[in-house]
């Protein structure tokens, strides 16, 4: 007996069930933040981790004004006063978000990019330029330091057995079902879809002048400096996230660890508004909640009829099961061609394409081949690259209407008969009927 | 073996044992589309359908006609028959397997 605890109560047990339940809501949670309980609570995270708390809190209205609104405040903000180069690329960042929240100029841009409106050489710009430069300290302190002392007095508690439940049942859900399911696919459309609209207006923005390549390579590095990458990815590194906090709480409220109370401030933020903050020296970046966040039964993002996931600032992330799509596929699939689908490049997205275009569509317009045709029907072959392909069978309905109607088989179906009797779960020799209508 | 749309009726030799299925308004329903709400059926006096682990199955005790909103009628004679509702080929399935094996 070493004093550490190795085994759970049964209550005890209850009421990781509990938390696990408790956390994942906090995580995946939607609507408003609480925006002056989410200050006092970034004030107690920065008091409890030594830090000076921070004078200035930035509200951005989703993770991509956070990371486009800092870059822009980084551009202008930092050193002196800016050239027209990057006047220019700060012009390129506002319009690409514009663009991607879909709102053209002349509407209200949040306290977000309020500094930004005003002039360059702005006291509050350059202040908000250089600490954005400033974070790394500030960060370790607040999202790894602190929570790795914390774990420490747990450590001298908890027996190895009940930490690895405890990371087993409670901290590794919430992880698949916030971190895993939500929050990655949203750093990957930021990264795909974002990043290509932003290239293109830094483009754009550069024809004629200089080399576009040398602004991009700017973007990379602001990218860089201003630490997004840390902040995008905090789930590799940062313990501020659900998941971390979740266990935390029950080592603190179940078991009786006195010093999670120094991770009350990130725990209070966590439930105040998103857990997606961003601390700086002196500046703290705090992240606004989705309006809504649309799931499948298994936890994926999810929105058969418009977005599954939609911020306040307008900025939106379609998704079918789990898959991230553009927004025609899911709000306005007779709008898609089959030319488009057959370029998909990305194998998932193009099967979800072809599920919501319908098979008979693409095969009628996608150039499909004629392969064989009997009694039975029409046998259809539309070649995929990278992907088994478009095999499907015309069935003939013997009724007065003569309708017909096309059904997906499998890829080594050879005539219509064996594609039909496939399609009956009967030999294809067996496929016989004596009356058909 | 008939078919009718999208179901296809083939004789067996026994009905398993299963939950009886209720008729609706008098008619039991083999199958119904998911957008339509068309849907095959017979008359409850002349059948009974049973929903086995096997599969969906269908006594008929009386010559009776499977009616559809869209179909012509298609007459069975008295007999047992399993019902098969056509299916459709999903991508990926291989995939999946290997996934869920992994």
């Amino acid at each position: 007996m070493s004093g550490r605890l190795d085994r759970l109560a049964p209550s005890q047990e209850t009421r990781l069930a509990a938390l696990r339940d408790e956390w994942r809501a906090i995580g995946l949670a939607a609507g408003p933040a609480d925006r002056l309980r989410a200050e006092r609570a970034a004030r107690e995270a920065y008091r409890a981790a030594g830090l000076p708390p921070p004078s200035l809190f930035l509200w951005v209205r989703s993770p991509l004004e956070g990371v486009l609104g800092a870059m822009h405040l980084a551009v202008l903000g930092a050193g002196a006063a800016p050239s027209p180069a990057r006047l220019r690329l700060a012009a390129a960042l506002r319009a690409a978000y514009a663009d991607l929240v879909g709102r053209p100029g002349g509407e209200p841009w949040g306290r977000a990019w309020a500094p930004l409106e005003a002039a360059p050489g702005d006291a509050l710009v350059r202040f908000m330029g250089r600490t954005l430069m400033d974070s790394r300290g500030v960060r370790d302190q607040v999202a790894r330091r602190l929570p790795g002392t914390v774990g420490r007095a747990v450590r001298s508690v908890v027996g190895q057995r009940v930490a690895e439940q405890v990371r087993r049942e409670l901290q590794g859900d919430v992880r698949h079902h916030v971190l895993r399911r939500v929050w990655a696919p949203t750093v990957a459309e930021i990264q795909s879809r974002a990043w290509e609209r932003l290239r293109d207006h830094v483009e754009g923005h550069h024809a004629g002048r200089w080399p576009w390549a040398r602004a991009w390579s700017v973007v990379r590095d602001l990218y860089r400096l201003v630490a997004i990458q840390d902040a995008l990815h905090a789930p590799a590194r940062d313990r501020t996230t659900p998941d971390w906090l979740a266990a935390y709480d029950f080592f603190g409220s179940v078991l009786g660890v006195d010093a999670v109370r120094h991770l009350r401030g990130s725990m209070d933020l966590a439930r105040a508004a998103g857990w997606w903050w961003w601390p700086h020296r002196g500046a703290v970046l705090l992240g606004e909640r989705p309006d809504h966040v649309l799931l499948d039964d298994q936890g994926r993002l999810h929105g058969p009829r418009g977005p599954a996931l939609a911020y306040p600032d307008g900025w939106t992330v379609w998704a079918w099961h789990g898959v991230r799509v553009p927004r025609g596929v899911i709000e306005n699939p007779e709008s898609v061609s089959a030319r488009e689908v057959l370029a998909e490049p990305d194998v998932e997205v193009r099967r979800i394409m072809i599920e919501r275009v319908g098979h008979e569509r693409l095969i009628r317009d996608g150039g499909a081949r004629r392969v064989a045709e009997d009694d039975t029907g029409i046998l259809w072959r539309l070649d995929l690259p990278e992907d088994e392909p478009l095999v499907c069978v015309e069935v003939t309905d013997a009724t007065a209407t003569f309708r017909r109607y096309v059904l997906r088989v499998p890829p080594d179906s050879r005539s219509p008969r064996e594609a039909v009797a496939w399609t009956f779960g009967v030999e294809p020799g067996e496929y016989r009927p004596i009356a058909e209508s | 073996m008939f078919r009718q749309g999208d179901v296809l009726l083939l004789r067996v030799d026994d009905m398993p044992s299963g939950r009886p299925v209720e008729a609706e308004r008098g008619r039991l329903v083999l199958a119904r589309g998911e957008a339509t709400g068309h849907h095959h059926s017979v008359a409850v006096e002349d059948a009974e359908l049973v929903d086995a682990a096997e599969g969906v199955f269908l006594r008929v005790m009386a010559s009776t006609p499977v009616v559809h909103q869209e179909h012509a009628p298609i007459t069975l004679n008295p007999g047992t028959y399993r019902v098969v509702r056509q299916r459709e080929y999903l991508p990926g399935a291989i995939d999946r397997m290997v996934a869920l094996l992994d």
